[in-house]
């Protein structure tokens, strides 16, 4: 029991911190919106994070399988019996 | 993670650098840019082509152990004016063998007894469907799926709901997911450290909220909560662990070449001949002395103190991850960048940071190198030998709750062959080592540090 509370404090605590991070970065830097034709930007194919989605979800599964704890990035995947 | 409106591919963006009397058509058709969840059948925005990719894989440890490969096969096809969808097929088959369990040397230090004699060769099938809605301020997302081992049967689905605010500048996500899973062990009577086979079930609810926003033309940040709740029978069925008090002997001398003896039985048939005939002779001869519990499984735990994993049936996860992306016109490149914090009722808390950056060096191709720093706390009922069984009745000595940190190097290259067709290779090598945990020094053992090495090709190619 000692360690699920001690869990739930601990994480939300961090939790908090980034999300704090977040919506400061947030607030701080974006006084006003950005407009729809000011954001080509954002449609380069650089600036997709994972371009791939069979090799990130390839990756996400490698992961998962190998490390203790998995994801946070997205839901939609199924187990295994990885070894 | 939340996904933001913005605009088309490459090719359309020159459109966008001012308003024009088309911004209210674009706008409908606004693509959204991928986030961090972007897998297969998750795009963001409504596809007008239907397209088909192919993936093939290679994982590669060394020194024996497991070797993967993985097919998959993917084609979205659009729907109507706000409804598109996707099918995924996934076929892995993997070999090799996988650590079942430590013993301890006379010196008390441990070694490693690989998958003696029961070396896996197994093949899981998955598949994969997802539907997607696009609204004007909302979009939706429902997939389904199953995924079949020798071992192991997987039914999941997910819905996924995005929220647009502020002229799109913001988003907020909400996704739940559904896991029900089947998991038992294939029972070898020849191979001396497996268990009877035990069907068991195995359940998992996340549950996620996300949010975007947009800080300035060429930079957004991302943030993904979620609560995962896994119950049922959560331990691996051919882990063990060794522990001195419950065994006949507390140490084993590796110079014994034990793993080369197990095999040898193994091979012979021996066990096998022990279960199936011997039992049998001792059960006629001697009646109820004999009972089911004496076989080479309890024959083994006696001896050499061979526990079953056993991990408690409840685990609850909380997993943050805040990302920043941020594109530079002068080199058209961007920057790639997440940190995720895992904290769970297990122990197994950690830390990862993932970089990368893509760069557009001419028309045809992109390269993007990254790099991956990954560092976790031990589970608080592992440990790589135990002397008694804690009194909680837990324990495991599964290389993957120890503390440990992995570091990989990634490439990838993205070769355009025709305005229609894509290739892609990646390459990662993959360090996982005790020693690599970050600021700590947990429960964990050098003799579990490996090497990976994942290879992998794929095309895109736009069908009609």
């Amino acid at each position: 029991m000692n360690f699920q509370i001690g869990f739930t404090r601990t994480a939300l605590t961090k939790s908090c911190i980034l999300l704090l991070a977040a919506l400061i970065s947030a607030c701080s830097f974006n006084p006003e919106p950005v407009k729809p034709w000011q954001r080509g930007n954002f449609a380069k194919e650089v600036m997709k994070q994972k371009p791939h989605g069979l090799q990130a979800g390839f990756e996400e599964h490698a992961y998962s399988s190998k490390e203790g704890t998995a994801g946070g990035y997205g839901l939609g995947a199924g187990g295994c019996g990885c070894n | 993670m939340a996904a933001i409106k913005t605009f088309s591919p490459d090719a359309k963006t020159s459109l966008l650098n001012k308003p024009s009397n088309g911004l209210a058509k674009l706008s409908t058709a606004a693509l959204a840019l991928p986030g961090m969840a972007a897998q297969a059948g998750e795009n963001g925005y409504l596809i007008e082509e239907t397209t088909a990719r192919y993936h093939h894989a290679t994982y590669t440890e060394p020194d024996g152990r497991m070797e993967i490969t993985v097919d998959q096969v993917y084609a979205e096809f659009p729907i109507n004016g706000y409804l598109d969808g996707s099918v995924t097929l996934i076929r892995d088959v993997s070999t090799g063998a996988s650590p079942v369990i430590n013993f301890r040397e006379l010196n008390g230090e441990p070694y490693q007894i690989l998958e003696a004699g029961a070396s896996i060769e197994d093949t899981r099938d998955s598949f994969e469907s997802s539907l997607n809605y696009y609204g004007d301020n909302l979009d939706a997302n429902l997939k389904l799926g199953t995924s079949t081992e020798d071992d192991y049967k997987s039914k999941y689905a997910s819905m996924n709901f995005t929220q647009y605010f502020n002229q799109k500048n913001t988003t907020v996500n909400f996704a739940l997911g559904y896991n029900t899973d089947d998991v038992w062990n294939v029972y070898d009577p020849a191979v001396l450290l497996l268990e009877p086979t035990e069907f068991n079930k195995r359940r998992k609810r996340d549950y996620l909220v996300g949010f975007s926003q947009l800080l300035d033309q060429n930079s957004l940040v991302q943030f993904n909560l979620t609560y995962s709740h896994s119950f049922g029978s959560l331990s691996d069925p051919y882990k063990k662990s060794q522990v001195a008090d419950e065994g006949l002997i507390d140490a084993i001398p590796s110079q014994l070449g034990l793993e080369s003896l197990l095999n040898v039985l193994n091979g012979s048939g021996f066990s096998e001949v022990f279960n199936n005939v011997i039992l049998d002779l001792l059960d006629e001869s001697f009646g109820e002395l004999v009972n089911d519990e004496i076989d080479i499984v309890y024959l083994m735990r006696e001896l050499t103190g061979a526990i079953k994993d056993n991990r408690p049936d409840d685990r609850r996860q909380l997993i943050s991850v805040l990302g920043y992306s941020r594109y530079f016109p002068g080199t058209n490149s961007a920057l790639h960048a997440d940190y995720r914090y895992v904290d769970d009722n297990w122990g197994t808390y950690s830390h990862t940071i993932n970089t990368t950056w893509r760069k557009r060096l001419n028309d045809d191709w992109i390269v993007s190198p990254g790099i991956r720093y990954y560092t976790q706390h031990s589970a608080h009922f592992y440990d790589v030998l135990f002397d008694t069984i804690p009194d909680d009745g837990y324990i495991s000595s599964d290389y993957r709750l120890a503390g440990y940190g992995t570091l990989s190097y990634k490439l990838e290259l993205r070769y355009r062959a025709t305005d229609k067709v894509n290739f892609y290779v990646n390459a990662e090598r993959y360090y996982r080592k005790h020693a690599l945990e970050f600021n700590g020094s947990s429960k964990g053992h050098p003799i579990d540090d490996y090497t990976n090495s994942v290879f992998s090709i794929s095309v895109d190619g736009v069908l009609f």
